[in-house]
C-alpha cells in the first residue's frame, strides 16, 4: 500500500491524495504502452490514480519548460540524461537518493554504470528506465555484395576510413559507403572518447579544439573521396530514422541507437533493400577503449510534486514489475532491469526487435564495451550548433578553423 | 412662433429625469463593456499581457528556467552588433520578402485579369486557383515540397525525362533551397488573386470603352485605367503580403526539420527567434528579437503607406 505525503501542493503537478501526473514523450502507442502499466499499478494500489500527458519529444521537452517557467510540472516527468542536468540544476527536480536507499525505489537490479546516467554532480536525479547506446549497423547484404570485408568491433577509425573506401568501390551506383556522422553530436562523443578525452568536464568541454578540427576534417575527406551521402542529404539524417540514407538502402553503414537498428532493418526489408543490418562497436583508437557511449531515459521527480510517496511507488513499479516490462514492452530504449531484461527475452510475446535490441545491450554489457559520460545543462542548443557548423563547413561557407572556434565559442557561452 | 410637435399620446407623461437618464446611460455603457469584455480580455491576458511581459523580458537574462535578471540593452547590442545569425536570418527573410511578393501580385494579378475577361468555368477555375492558398502552408505541403525539390524528387525525375539528367538537390543546397520557399510562397497566389478579381469588377466598363474610343491599346488600357484604379487593391494585397512574408515560419520549419538549413540558407527570422527561445531557452533574447521584428514591420508597413500617398490613386481624389 502506498503511503500517501499529506502535503498536496496547489500547484496543477502537485497531486491531490493519492493521484499524480506522469509527463512523457512518445507515439500513441507508446501511450497505449504506458497505459497498460498504469492499470497495472493501479490494480496494485488501488486508490493511487496516475494521469497522464503526453506529446511527441520536441513539443514535449519545449512544454515541459514552459510548464516550469509556469510552476506546473508534473510529478513524474519523462527526463533524459542529454537535458537532465539543464532542470537539476535550476532546482525544478527533488534528488532521488534518499528513496533509493530507503528501497522505495529499488534500483538494485540496475547497472550501476547505468544508473549514473541519471546522475547530476553526484545526485541522483532520474531513474534510468530505457537506454540508448550508439553503435555502428551495417547493411550486411551491401557490405557482402561490395566484396569489402565485413566491419569488426575491433576498428581504429583509420581501419573505419578504409573499409569505406574499399567498400564503396564495389557499391553499386546511387549508394554510398556512409552517411555524413560529423553533424552528430553522439558519434562525435564517441570520436572524443575513443581518443581517451573526456566529452565534458564539468561545465566545460573536456577535449581540446585539434580532436574537433581533426574530426571535421575527416569526414569532409570522406565526402570529397565520394565515400559519404553529398552534404545535401545531411536534412535526411537529422529526420525520421526511417527516412535515413541507410534506411532507404542508399547508405550501407551508419551509426545508430540499438533500438533504431531494427527498424532500420524492418523499413530495408519492406523497400527489398537489404535483409538484415549488422552490428559492431564504435571504431576506438585503442580496442582496450570502448567508443560506445550510453544515453538514458528515464523518469525524474519534480521539485515541488506535493506525494513524492505515490510518485516513487510508480517509478519503482515502472522499473522493477515483471509485468510491467511486459505491457511496456521496451518501449523507450532498452529496459535497464536486468530482471526485466530476462523477462522480456524469456516471454513469446515479445517482439523479435525487442528481443534482438536487449540480446545486443547485454552482450555490449557483458564485453564492457560501454562508456558512460554525463551531459551538462545546455548540451541540446551544442548538438544544434555542431549540426549548423558542420554544414556550414561542407558548403564552403566557413573554414574548419573558423567552425571548431565557433563552436567553442558557443560551448562557453550555452554550457552550465 | 410655436412650434407643433407631434408626440405619441403619452410623451409627455413618460419624460424621464436628469438622474433617471444618467442611469440609463450608466446601464448601457455597462452593457456595452459587459458586451465588450469578452474581447477586452482576451486582449489584455492574451494579447497586451504577453507584449508587456515579452518587452520586459527583452530586457533580462531569462533562461526560463531561471528568474529573469536585468540586463538593460544588452540583448539589444548583441543582437546589432555581435550576432551574425541575426543578419543572416534579416538577409533570408529579406530576400524572401523581396523576391516573393512581387512574384505573387504579379501572378495573382495575370490570372485574375485573364479570369476577368469572362471565361467559362471561372468558378471552377477560382476555386482551383484559390485552393493552394488554403493548403499551401500546411505541414503536409512542406513535406510534399521536400519530395518536389529533393536530389532524387520528381523535378529532377521530370528534367531526367527531358534530358535535363540531374542529381542536384534543389532544397537541400543552399544555393537554391530559399527558392523553393519562394516557390511555394508564390504558388500560394490565389487569395491575392481573388481580391484582384473583386478590384477588377469594380472598374466601370465605361472606362474602358472611352479609352479604347481614345485609341488606346490593351496595354495602355492596363497602364492608365486598371492599375490607377486597382491601386488601393494592390497595395492592400502587398501590405498583407510583406507582412505575412516577415512573419514565415512554417515551411521553413518543416522543410529545415527546424535548423534553417542547410547552412542557415532558409534561416526565417521568425526561425530564428524560436530556435533562440525554444530551443536554446534564451527567452530574453528571443523576446529582444520579437521586437526587432515588430519594429521592422512597423517601419516596412510606415513606409509602404508613405509610398501610398503618390503611388495609390483613390477615386474621390482631385
Amino acid at each position: 500500500m502506498v503511503a500517501v505525503a499529506g502535503c498536496g501542493g496547489t500547484r496543477q503537478g502537485a497531486a491531490h491524495g493519492n493521484s499524480i501526473t506522469y509527463a512523457f514523450w512518445g507515439s500513441p502507442s507508446r501511450a497505449k504502452k504506458v497505459n497498460a502499466v498504469i492499470e497495472l499499478f493501479g490494480a496494485r494500489h488501488p486508490g493511487a490514480r496516475i494521469r497522464t500527458q503526453v506529446a511527441d519529444y520536441s513539443s514535449y521537452v519545449e512544454g515541459l519548460t514552459v510548464r516550469a517557467a509556469g510552476g506546473g510540472l508534473a510529478c513524474a516527468l519523462g527526463m533524459q540524461s542529454t537535458f537532465c542536468a539543464q532542470y537539476a540544476e535550476a532546482g525544478l527536480l527533488r534528488p532521488l537518493d534518499d528513496l533509493t536507499e530507503s528501497g522505495q525505489i529499488d534500483v538494485s537490479n540496475i547497472p550501476d554504470d547505468v544508473l549514473a546516467a541519471g546522475r547530476v554532480d553526484g545526485v541522483q536525479y532520474m531513474i534510468p528506465t530505457g537506454t540508448f547506446v550508439r553503435i555502428l549497423g551495417y547493411n550486411a547484404d551491401l557490405v557482402a555484395s561490395s566484396g569489402a570485408t565485413a566491419p569488426t568491433s575491433d576498428m581504429t577509425w583509420d581501419n573505419y576510413a578504409a573499409f569505406l573506401r574499399e567498400m564503396q568501390r564495389g557499391l553499386p551506383d546511387g549508394v554510398r559507403a556512409t552517411e555524413i556522422e560529423a553533424t552528430n553530436m553522439f558519434t562525435l562523443t564517441s570520436w572524443v572518447v575513443g581518443h581517451g578525452e573526456r566529452m565534458f568536464d564539468g561545465d566545460r568541454l573536456g577535449f581540446g579544439k585539434s580532436l574537433l578540427a581533426e574530426w571535421f576534417q575527416l569526414w569532409l575527406e570522406l565526402t570529397s573521396d565520394g565515400v559519404t551521402v553529398p552534404p545535401s542529404a545531411i536534412p535526411k539524417q537529422t529526420g525520421s530514422v526511417e527516412l535515413t540514407p541507410l534506411a532507404q538502402g542508399t547508405a550501407a553503414i551508419g551509426t545508430r541507437d540499438i533500438p533504431h537498428l531494427h527498424v532500420t532493418e524492418q523499413v530495408l526489408a519492406a523497400n527489398e533493400r537489404g535483409t538484415a543490418i549488422s552490428e559492431v562497436s564504435m571504431p576506438s583508437p585503442e580496442v582496450s577503449r570502448s567508443a560506445n557511449v550510453l544515453g538514458a531515459n528515464g523518469i525524474a521527480i519534480s521539485a515541488d510534486c506535493g506525494d513524492v510517496a505515490t510518485t516513487a511507488a510508480f517509478i519503482d513499479f515502472f522499473t522493477n514489475n515483471a509485468e510491467a516490462a511486459l505491457a511496456f514492452k521496451s518501449d523507450n530504449g532498452i529496459v535497464t532491469n536486468v530482471h526485466a531484461q530476462d523477462v522480456l527475452i524469456g516471454d513469446s510475446k515479445t517482439p523479435q526487435g525487442v528481443k534482438r535490441n536487449v540480446t545486443t545491450w547485454r552482450a555490449l554489457t557483458e564485453a564492457r564495451d560501454l562508456t558512460t559520460t554525463t551531459y551538462p545543462a545546455g548540451l541540446p542548443s551544442l548538438t544544434t550548433e555542431l549540426a549548423r557548423l558542420y554544414e556550414r563547413v561542407a558548403f564552403d561557407r566557413m573554414s574548419v578553423d573558423e567552425a571548431v572556434d565557433a563552436f567553442f565559442s558557443t560551448a562557453e557561452h550555452v554550457l552550465g | 412662433m410655436a412650434v407643433a410637435i407631434d408626440r405619441p399620446p403619452d410623451a409627455g407623461t413618460t419624460r424621464t429625469s436628469p438622474a433617471a437618464r444618467r442611469g440609463s446611460a450608466r446601464h448601457e455603457n455597462l452593457s456595452g463593456y459587459l458586451f465588450l469584455s469578452p474581447w477586452l480580455i482576451g486582449f489584455v491576458t492574451i494579447v497586451a499581457g504577453p507584449m508587456a511581459a515579452s518587452l520586459y523580458f527583452s530586457f533580462t537574462h531569462y533562461s526560463v528556467l531561471r528568474s529573469p535578471k536585468w540586463t538593460g540593452v544588452d540583448n539589444y547590442l548583441r543582437m546589432l552588433t555581435e550576432d551574425p545569425r541575426f543578419w543572416t536570418s534579416l538577409e533570408v527573410t529579406l530576400t524572401y520578402l523581396v523576391t516573393s511578393v512581387p512574384l505573387v501580385q504579379v501572378f495573382a494579378l495575370f490570372l485574375a485579369a485573364i479570369l476577368n475577361r469572362g471565361v467559362r468555368g471561372l468558378t471552377v477555375y477560382r476555386a482551383v486557383f484559390y485552393l493552394p492558398s488554403l493548403i499551401g502552408g500546411s505541414v503536409a505541403i512542406a513535406i510534399l515540397w521536400r519530395y518536389l525539390f529533393d536530389g532524387d524528387g520528381l523535378l529532377n525525375n521530370m528534367l531526367a525525362t527531358v534530358g535535363l539528367s540531374t542529381e542536384h538537390s534543389w532544397i537541400g543546397s543552399p544555393e537554391t533551397s530559399l527558392w523553393t520557399l519562394v516557390i511555394l510562397n508564390v504558388w500560394q497566389f490565389g487569395a491575392a488573386m481573388i481580391i484582384y478579381l473583386a478590384g477588377l469588377r469594380q472598374i466601370p466598363a465605361e472606362l474602358y470603352e472611352s479609352a479604347a474610343m481614345d485609341g488606346a491599346g490593351a496595354a495602355r488600357r492596363f497602364w492608365s485605367v486598371t492599375l490607377p484604379l486597382l491601386s488601393p487593391v494592390i497595395f492592400f494585397n502587398v501590405l498583407m503580403n510583406v507582412v505575412s512574408a516577415f512573419q514565415a515560419f512554417n515551411t521553413a520549419y518543416i522543410v529545415s526539420n527546424g535548423t534553417g538549413g542547410p547552412a542557415d540558407s532558409t534561416l526565417f527570422y521568425t526561425l530564428y527567434l524560436y530556435q533562440r527561445g525554444f530551443l536554446d531557452f534564451d527567452m530574453g533574447y528571443a523576446s529582444a528579437l520579437g521586437w526587432g521584428l515588430l519594429v521592422l514591420v512597423a517601419a516596412s508597413a510606415a513606409g509602404l503607406f508613405a509610398l501610398s500617398r503618390h503611388l495609390v490613386f483613390y477615386g474621390d481624389e482631385r
